[in-house]
């Protein structure tokens, strides 16, 4: 059953300048993103800083009102909806973010922090809330004395057992995963991945995962999206986009992967030219400026993502 | 998730779990500055509050035997040029003198706080319109306006224990903007941090957003800001009576009592008349400004002691 459906999404930050701060221009940062996520699977959102897929996340949760499209969540078209059904809905949604520092207000102990998110939704009062708290507390891994301290007081990864636990005190459906393991120390980083892994299972999570370590992507996902400059140029089945790469930009990321054996040969492929101003578009191909395989096409006609056999993929040189 | 693990969580203790006031109140204790505030601020209510009802004296009694007497055990403040006993007066004075800074600061800053983070919150047109408001009565001339209100309530005659509340309401009305603006720079930058996404995307309601999550967040400098203020304020109602537009004789205040001081003679001849309100004034502001100071470290988690 799909969970999430997203049809057509664009965000457009407006430009202001001139007199009167007038909109002069759009910053496309999502431009024409279409997706499914299957209940209890996970998708692999990927590219490089700056293409979209925080906007993405985000947009998806309303937290950016959408320019354009549908987000479909278990058949609600989540756009249409008024501020108070909204709200009501934002329980089934939730989103763990990338800077464990930023995402914790530091006014509030641990405990207060997941209690709040618990009094929103009136979900528990009194000592029904207190164990709730507690055993939240515990499913992150986090112990009970933890409760009266400070989000300064704990480390980066204890920090982000923190905005986990306030993610599921209201027993959401969907997580939106923002980068969270990049501010992470590598050591921290796979004790996170592994949590989340875990409370996927127990409480049948479906994730949105937003990332640019691939490594991680192929542990967590089912299904990977490659996102450049606001659209997805490839989509596949995880296993499927690690093996047969298509658009020549996955395969360049690919490439990029360290591979911890020093006796094998690296074949690197580096991308040459600039990244296209989100701005100020190319008529044709977004990648087009920087595609090892450009042809005059390229330049002239948009690619749109097609399939072709369990593959999606926008680039004219794979039909 | 309820279903799945809320019978193998064991049974916890609350007891320890603590509420963030308690911690803060913990944290309060350990400091002996803002302690020592604290009681000297106390003790100063305490007096105001029950030194006239001890005290065999009235505010207005006089005893024209023993003009300007020195302090001696019948006085032991001495007396007054019209033999009022210096020290009930003063118990009187504590009273005006507090309650007129402390409702001029709960007005600033309730004012001040709320059209601030509303300001800061919004932003754009409302934004505007309040920034505007601010900088209207931020350029009111205090002293000029001051005096023709004075003037206007003599020609209106208003009775003296009323005049007692215009004051009030007036330092609180026109000392709100600088705190409006300080609430809605920390809110704008606030508004922006990751935490407060966190809560959107919870659903929270702006009302509690505001008052739960940023106003919270900027409590340090609405208590730096307020404890400043009170100080101001008990000063600014001692000027004020000087002008005849605070309160008036015969009621007294600790600003209008150290008034006399501006007599040569009585600076030099009567220290007892000036000396004890002064130093009321001086105690009391110290004592504020000491746990204003403790409260906003207590109330800060980044600080560790």
């Amino acid at each position: 059953m799909e969970l999430l459906e997203v049809k057509g999404l664009k965000k457009y930050f407006p430009v202001k300048g001139g007199f009167l701060s007038k909109t002069v221009n759009y910053v496309k940062a999502v431009d024409g993103v279409s997706f499914n996520v299957k209940q209890g699977k996970t998708l692999g959102l990927v590219g490089e800083s700056g293409c979209g897929k925080s906007t993405t996340g985000r947009t998806i949760l309303r937290l950016y009102e959408p320019t354009e499209g549908a987000i479909y969540f278990e058949g609600i078209d989540i756009v249409t909806l008024d501020k108070e059904k909204l709200r009501a809905k934002r329980k089934d949604m939730q989103i763990i973010f990338q800077d464990p520092y930023a995402s914790l207000n530091p006014r509030l102990t641990a405990g207060e922090i997941i209690g709040r998110a618990i009094d929103i939704h009136n979900i528990a009062r009194g000592k029904e809330r207190q164990r709730r708290i507690l055993q939240l507390l515990d499913v992150v891994g986090l112990k009970r004395e933890h409760y009266n301290r400070y989000p300064n007081e704990f480390s980066g990864g204890q920090r982000q057992r923190i905005g986990i636990a306030r993610a599921l005190a209201v027993n959401p459906k969907l997580i939106v995963c923002d980068e969270p393991i990049s501010a992470l120390d590598v050591s921290i980083q796979a004790q996170i991945i592994n949590l989340l892994k875990d409370i996927q299972e127990q409480f049948h999570l479906t994730y949105v995962f937003i990332a640019h370590n691939l490594a991680v992507v192929k542990h967590i996902s089912d299904d990977v999206a490659v996102m450049y400059l606001g659209k997805i140029v490839e989509m596949a089945e995880k296993d499927e986009l690690f093996l047969r790469p298509q658009h020549p930009y996955t395969a360049a990321l690919l490439s990029a992967i360290p591979i911890p054996d020093p006796s094998k040969k690296h074949s690197r492929i580096r991308l040459e030219g600039d990244v296209p101003s989100p701005i100020n578009l190319p008529p044709g191909c977004r990648f087009a400026t920087r595609c090892p395989e450009r042809t005059s096409i390229c330049d002239e006609v948009e690619p749109d993502l097609i399939d072709i056999g369990g593959h999606m993929v926008a680039c004219h040189h794979r039909r | 998730m309820e279903a799945k693990s809320i019978e193998d969580v064991r049974e916890l203790a609350t007891e320890d779990i603590m509420s963030p006031w308690k911690l803060a109140w913990r944290r309060l204790k350990k400091n002996k500055l803002a302690m020592l505030g604290l009681y000297i601020l106390a003790i100063m209510v305490l007096l105001s509050v029950v030194g006239p009802l001890v005290s065999p004296y009235t505010m207005e009694q006089m005893d024209l035997s023993n003009i300007q007497s020195p302090p001696s055990l019948a006085h032991p403040m001495g007396t007054d040029e019209v033999g009022r006993d210096v020290m009930t007066r003063l118990f009187y004075a504590g009273r005006i003198s507090l309650s007129v800074g402390l409702f001029a600061v709960v007005i600033s800053v309730v004012i001040g706080s709320v059209l601030g983070g509303i300001a800061g919150y919004y932003g754009g047109f409302i934004d505007s319109l309040i920034m505007r408001i601010v900088d209207i009565f931020m350029s009111f001339p205090f002293l000029p306006l001051l005096i023709t209100i004075a003037a206007v309530m003599s020609d209106w005659k208003v009775p003296p224990q009323y005049r007692m509340f215009v004051v009030m309401i007036l330092i609180g009305i026109l000392s709100w903007p600088g705190l409006a603006r300080i609430v809605r720079g920390q809110i704008l930058s606030l508004r922006e941090q990751e935490f407060m996404q966190a809560a959107e995307a919870l659903g929270i309601r702006d009302r509690r957003k505001i008052f739960r999550h940023l106003l919270p967040n900027t409590y340090a400098s609405i208590i730096v800001s307020a404890t400043l203020d009170l100080g101001s304020a008990i000063l600014t109602e001692s000027s004020l009576s000087f002008l005849g537009l605070g309160v008036t004789p015969p009621t007294p205040s600790w600003g209008q009592m150290v008034q006399v001081a501006r007599d040569l003679y009585t600076l030099q001849m009567q220290p007892w008349l000036w000396i004890p309100p002064g130093i009321c004034i001086f105690l009391t502001v110290m004592a504020i400004n000491l746990f204003g100071d403790g409260l906003r470290d207590a109330l800060d988690p980044r600080l560790k002691r």
